[in-house]
């Protein structure tokens, strides 16, 4: 999942650095999901809790 | 003399080189110094770099107050994981992650950074002049090539975190505590 979200943010900036704005926003949007998704499970997982 | 807008261009690009500078840091310790990443260092990483995508975008595409919103949500969720982390070893006796670093741990350093980040780009976001006679697409002229390099520098910190991710952590989940490189 943490190498997931390194490939679509090195994306969304690939994008961007070429001039593709609205898939680096898109990729951008995804990215930042994933990571506070991602976020959540090291909260909940460890803890053993239920949000 | 110099316009509104390029203040904020050299703030940015300030901003973008501190950035950069804590995340060759953050690979110094990791390879000379030995002190793996755990789970939420990594994810600090991939905040401190969605924020410094947001000052990418206003460097290619224009100051606007949407590439703000993107690094301010990237720093704000640095210091949420920052926290997180800090919250884990706050009780006494509950450990630490790391060696410390001037009296604090990197994890600390983490959270202090992304506030100042918080808080300066705020600053920068909330000058309206600089919206104003309309919007410059992106740098022209001496800068743009500054640009490029930024970028350069940011996939290249992408890839190389993307390869000490896959050499800690393979495609499984990064263990929580790690202590060698698995590949």
């Amino acid at each position: 999942m943490t190498l997931l979200i390194f490939v679509f943010l090195l994306l969304a900036v690939i994008f961007a650095w070429i001039g593709k704005q609205k898939p680096a926003n898109y990729l951008y949007i995804i990215t930042m999901i994933l990571a506070v998704v991602w976020f959540l499970h090291h909260i909940t997982t460890p803890l053993s809790l239920q949000l | 003399m110099l316009s509104i807008k390029k203040i904020e261009k050299i703030c940015v690009m300030l901003q973008l080189s501190g950035i950069m500078l804590l995340l060759f840091l953050a690979f110094f310790f990791e390879i000379v110094m030995n002190e793996l990443p755990c789970p939420l260092c990594i994810l600090q990483r991939i905040g401190f770099l969605a924020t410094a995508f947001g000052f990418l975008m206003n460097l290619r595409f224009g100051l606007r107050p949407s590439h703000y919103a993107m690094a301010l949500i990237g720093a704000l969720f640095t210091s949420f994981v920052a926290l997180r982390q800090i919250a884990l070893h706050v009780v006494p006796g509950t450990g630490t992650y790391g060696q410390p670093v001037l009296g604090m741990h990197l994890y600390s350093w983490s959270f202090v950074f992304s506030m100042i980040t918080i808080v300066v780009t705020t600053i920068m976001m909330g000058v309206d002049r600089q919206y104003q006679n309309g919007n410059s697409n992106g740098t022209n002229g001496n800068s743009k090539w500054l640009t490029h390099v930024f970028f350069a520098i940011v996939v290249f910190l992408i890839a190389s975190n993307m390869i000490s991710v896959f050499m800690l952590c393979g495609p499984h989940e990064c263990p929580d505590n790690p202590v060698q490189y698995h590949y």
